[in-house]
């Protein structure tokens, strides 16, 4: 009767277990994907000696070498909910045979199921690392191994202080919850002094300090860097575009911008983007939330968020400015966890293979060669390997790249695309980057002067976008006729700018709001400039 | 039983051998391997480490054997060497000696023996340990930096600062006074930092900014005694350049001259050196200590004469007894004529030397492809364009080993971003041989690195203090002000 009773408990405890860790796939797989896709980006794992003995150099060694193995595996798609999941559910299991040795059946599942569900929310931190994990897995395990020992108490003591070294050797942090287990157990055999030797594995942090090379607090808390956290959904949707950037998927990061309508610097940044790779970026401009002209290229200084730094490349590396791309690519690598970022290491590769730095790109090649997602990619991307596509990739990118030298400040923005377009005036991108930047930033004579030295020369009618603001310099500078027809303006559109006028000269901002918000007239006259510091 | 026994081992007998292959009617060629590091026909100090290599080309199996005055080995691998550092040693305590190289490599299964090539092994000895700073080549941004020390006769590297303990403040690199491991500085800045000067172990925090200085002390060198230093106070202007391969510009607004009397906490200058006319910049003391040298070009608007902008190298009378500059000024190398702009400026220990880098234009040469060290005898004042020493990218942020026969310099050379430590030897006639990168246990160290290696400095032995002291005077030690 009792062993049926048990069997019936472990069935429902396994049951239990298997729907928590279904409800926790479902999250990660459906409402966070993205989340654990970056974080796969901001390391880089390599299958090479010297970098794997590099763990020892810092605390946690084995926590930290699964827990970045396993992060891998976040590349995949289904792979990062999976391998989150399964990681979950070990800790689940060695937390409960290990809490069982303390606790009864139903305590003990609840207190790991608890702590599983925490460990699951730590784990939405776009910088929780899964070795954190894992070193909680590590910790339980040992406690374990200690509490099932069948010694006496002066050697059982000896072998679990041994343990709990052996412990914080190896999975950092995971120990103090060992050391916490191991002295319940003591407590609820009779507790004697003896037992105080456990806190001895107290000193360990002070004493490899010197060698790990790390702040105090860290050395307690290695590989853990948050003790709590929640999702953040509006985080996921800006990698949602980052991601899908990065993929190439256009079309996806307009509709995921479009769908969530965020005032968000970094949302903007990607709305931008995939404007101008769609073509439609003056056409699409005012339709969308716009920070002032930090919409365009994310402002970089000692201020900006880490996600900023980040995703500011991919601007200039669009637009062709292969200097500003790779400064923005360096400052990523720096501020990303261990400066070690696939993504950016990538990004490295394809600007010198652009630029025509063989021996460069190859150092990037080299380590990308060595890691298990990448592998191919950078095969694929040896002169020797490449594609007829990637070679005329590459050759529009170099069409676009400057020869003409010149110096400027890290956040001109105008000086590099003017200098852009000075080599090469069709590049569009870069054309209506320099145009929308100036409009964005209330710059009309700005503007005027850019438009009629890199797109007046072309012949053709200018967009909507443009004709409103060229209207708002010709009636600014009372123009004839003549001016007004050399921009082949939209007739349709100069009486909407009278119309416009008329209404703001009567102060009606109701009708102007209602009939011309998303005109640059309107923008004109009261957006009011943030400064973005992302 | 015992039959199947018999076949096994012959078996396990074949497999061994099949495992370890050997050179057996290689067929030999006219040309040298392609191994990095460049270890070809160099010149190397008989205290040096290992020079592990690996082949670039896929190598089954490799065989290398090398023979010395006194003595041979053999070492093999597949596409790496590593050489047991204890073997080695032995080799090369027979004295001055030419080494010879033999590679063998098994590719698509066949043997091929390659020209040998030779390690001429010179008595003179480098200092023992290298010191530089590790970072990214970010341009003017850190996050994580270390001022690392390594051993040059083993492969043991010791952590000497890391802004992991200090708040992630910046930390300019580490200067040593004659190669002395008891007289040294380097910059921390951030809100606890300050300069850190070592002297004779005892460690001091200072703030080397008084209010008539435009700037921070910058650039900087130790006098001998210890007493004094001499700095450059810069405010520095960092731009990028719109051609890739040039990435960055950093140039000097303003520059000034300083000399501090570290006993005194006092800040000497002079008129003509902190005037707005002219820009002076990487000062240094002669061997003797009784002279400055230093960097100077007259004030341009920058950055639009950013090109025209070159620094020539001059030289000022100092008075070691009481930290006073003499009143004139001798042009060592004039930049007009010269076609150049020197930087980075290093006395050798002898007196016989100016070690420099010279670039078409600016005060930054380390994006710079074109910059390349040259060398000044100060007793003929010939110059030495350092042939076969400079590389296609960026030669600079050098220095000498005590005996004067050995300079470190950081180079561009393998990559264009990645600036690494190569030595150079000097013989007797003052002709600086072909340079090699500092050896590595793991010949593929550097090709896994996201760090450059900045500003190497040798000394002669360890410097009596390590990261936890610098965590300690970050935190706890008030700083002293000059005045």
């Amino acid at each position: 009767m009792v062993n049926r009773g048990m069997i019936k408990s472990r069935k429902i405890g396994i049951a239990v277990a298997l729907l928590w860790g279904i409800i926790c796939f479902l999250f990660f797989q459906f409402f966070y994907p993205y989340h654990l896709f970056h974080r796969e980006q901001m390391q880089l794992f390599l299958f090479e000696p010297g970098y794997l003995f590099s763990y020892f150099n810092k605390p946690a060694w084995l926590a930290s070498l699964l827990g970045d193995f396993l992060t891998q595996f976040f590349y995949y798609i289904g792979g990062g909910a999976v391998t989150i999941t399964l990681t979950l559910l070990v800790l689940i299991a060695t937390g409960f045979w290990s809490l069982k040795k303390l606790f009864s059946g139903l305590p003990a599942f609840t207190i790991i199921l608890l702590i599983a569900s925490w460990e699951a929310l730590r784990n939405t931190g776009v910088v929780y690392p899964l070795s954190a994990t894992v070193a909680l897995i590590g910790g339980f395990a040992i406690a374990g191994i200690g509490l099932s020992l069948k010694l006496k108490q002066t050697p059982r003591v000896f072998v679990n202080l041994l343990l709990l070294l052996i412990g914080y050797w190896i999975f950092g942090y995971g120990a103090w919850v060992a050391l916490l287990l191991l002295l319940t157990g003591e407590f609820k055999n009779h507790f004697k002094i003896i037992s105080v030797v456990y806190f001895a594995v107290l000193i360990l942090p002070f004493l490899l300090r010197p060698h790990y090379l790390v702040p105090l607090r860290d050395a307690f808390q290695y590989p853990m860097n948050l003790f709590w956290n929640t999702p953040d959904l509006h985080e996921e949707e800006i990698f949602a575009m980052s991601i899908e950037s990065d993929r190439g998927n256009w079309d996806e990061v307009l509709k995921t911008a479009r769908k969530y309508d965020q005032n968000d610097q970094n949302a903007t940044y990607y709305y931008n983007l995939a404007s101008s790779h769609l073509n439609q970026l003056p056409e699409n401009l005012l339709d969308y939330y716009q920070p002032g002209e930090y919409g365009l290229f994310l402002k970089l200084s000692y201020r900006s968020s880490f996600l900023s730094i980040l995703f500011s490349n991919q601007a200039w590396f669009w637009v062709g400015d292969l200097t500003m791309s790779e400064h923005s690519t360096v400052l990523g690598q720096i501020f990303s966890y261990n400066q070690r970022s696939s993504r950016m290491v990538k990004r490295m590769a394809e600007i010198n293979l652009i630029a025509g730095e063989e021996k460069a790109a190859d150092k990037y090649l080299t380590m990308l060669e060595h890691t298990l997602c990448y592998r191919k990619w950078a095969q694929n991307r040896r002169p020797e390997n490449q594609s007829e596509a990637f070679k005329k990739w590459i050759i529009r990118k170099r069409l676009n790249c400057s020869s003409v030298d010149t110096l400027r400040a890290n956040n001109d923005v105008v000086a590099s695309l003017r200098n852009l377009l000075d080599h090469n005036p069709t590049n569009k991108a870069a054309r209506d980057y320099l145009l929308c930047f100036q409009l964005l930033s209330k710059n009309i004579d700005g503007f005027v002067a850019d438009y009629n030295a890199y797109a007046k020369p072309l012949g053709t009618a200018p967009c909507e976008l443009y004709t409103q603001a060229l209207l708002i310099s010709l009636a600014r500078n009372n123009a004839g006729p003549k001016e007004y027809l050399a921009y082949k303006l939209d007739k349709s559109l100069v009486d909407d700018f009278w119309k416009y006028t008329e209404l703001y000269k009567k102060r009606d901002s109701k009708s102007l709001g209602e009939e011309f918000k998303s005109s640059y007239w309107f923008y004109y006259h009261f957006a009011t400039i943030k400064v973005g510091e992302g | 039983m015992k039959k199947r026994l018999m076949i096994l081992g012959v078996l396990v007998l074949l497999f061994l051998i099949s495992c370890k292959q050997s050179p057996q009617n290689a067929k030999t060629v006219d040309t040298f391997p392609a191994i990095y590091p460049d270890y070809i026909n160099v010149t190397i100090p008989e205290n040096i480490a290992p020079l592990n290599f690996m082949l670039t080309d896929s190598a089954k199996n490799t065989v290398v054997t090398i023979e010395g005055k006194e003595g041979s080995l053999t070492v093999s691998g597949e596409q790496k060497i590593q050489i047991p550092i204890k073997k080695w040693k032995e080799l090369l305590a027979a004295g001055e000696q030419t080494i010879s190289v033999t590679v063998t490599c098994l590719t698509n299964e066949e043997w091929t023996q390659y020209k040998p090539f030779s390690w001429t092994v010179k008595p003179d000895e480098i200092d023992g340990f290298v010191s530089y700073r590790l970072i990214e080549p970010g341009y003017e941004v850190w996050n994580k930096i270390q001022l690392v020390e390594r051993s040059i006769e083993t492969f043991d590297e010791r952590v000497l600062a890391d802004n992991n303990l200090t708040k992630n403040s910046c930390m300019n690199c580490h200067i040593y006074g004659n190669n002395n491991p008891e007289l040294s500085f380097f910059h921390m800045r951030g809100p606890n930092g300050g300069t850190i000067l070592n002297r004779d172990g005892e460690l001091r925090k200072i703030n080397t900014r008084n209010n008539k200085m435009i700037a921070n002390a910058t650039y900087g060198n130790l006098h001998p005694s210890g007493r004094f230093g001499v700095f450059s106070s810069n405010i520095v202007i960092p731009e990028f350049h719109s051609s890739q391969s040039k990435r960055l510009e950093v140039y000097d607004s303003a520059s000034d001259l300083i000399v501090i009397d570290f006993d005194n906490d006092k800040v000497n200058t002079h008129p003509f050196l902190s005037d707005t006319a002219t820009f002076e910049t990487f000062p240094v003391f002669s061997a003797d200590g009784k002279s400055i040298y230093y960097c100077s070009a007259p004030y341009k608007p920058l950055p639009d004469s950013i090109k025209s902008l070159r620094y020539s190298i001059h030289r000022i009378d100092f008075d070691p007894e009481n930290g006073t500059l003499g009143t004139e000024v001798d042009t060592v190398w004039n930049s007009e004529t010269q076609h150049g702009s020197a930087c980075h400026l290093k006395t050798s220990p002898d007196g016989k030397h100016l070690l420099f880098t010279v670039a078409n234009y600016g005060t930054f040469p380390i994006w710079h492809r074109e910059a390349d060290l040259q060398m000044l005898n100060l007793q003929t004042g010939e110059i030495d364009i350092l042939k076969d020493v400079n590389g296609p990218n960026s030669d600079t942020y050098h220095s000498w080993s005590s005996n004067s026969r050995w300079f470190v310099f950081a180079s561009k050379r393998d990559n264009g971003l990645y600036g690494k430590p190569y030595f150079s030897y000097v013989d007797e006639n003052g002709k600086a041989h072909k340079p090699f990168v500092l050896p590595q246990k793991d010949p593929e160290k550097y090709d896994f690195m996201l760090k450059s290696f900045n500003i190497p400095e040798l000394s002669t032995g360890q410097v009596p203090f390590d990261a936890m002291d610098i965590e300690k005077i970050y935190n706890d030690t008030k700083i002293e002000q000059v005045h």
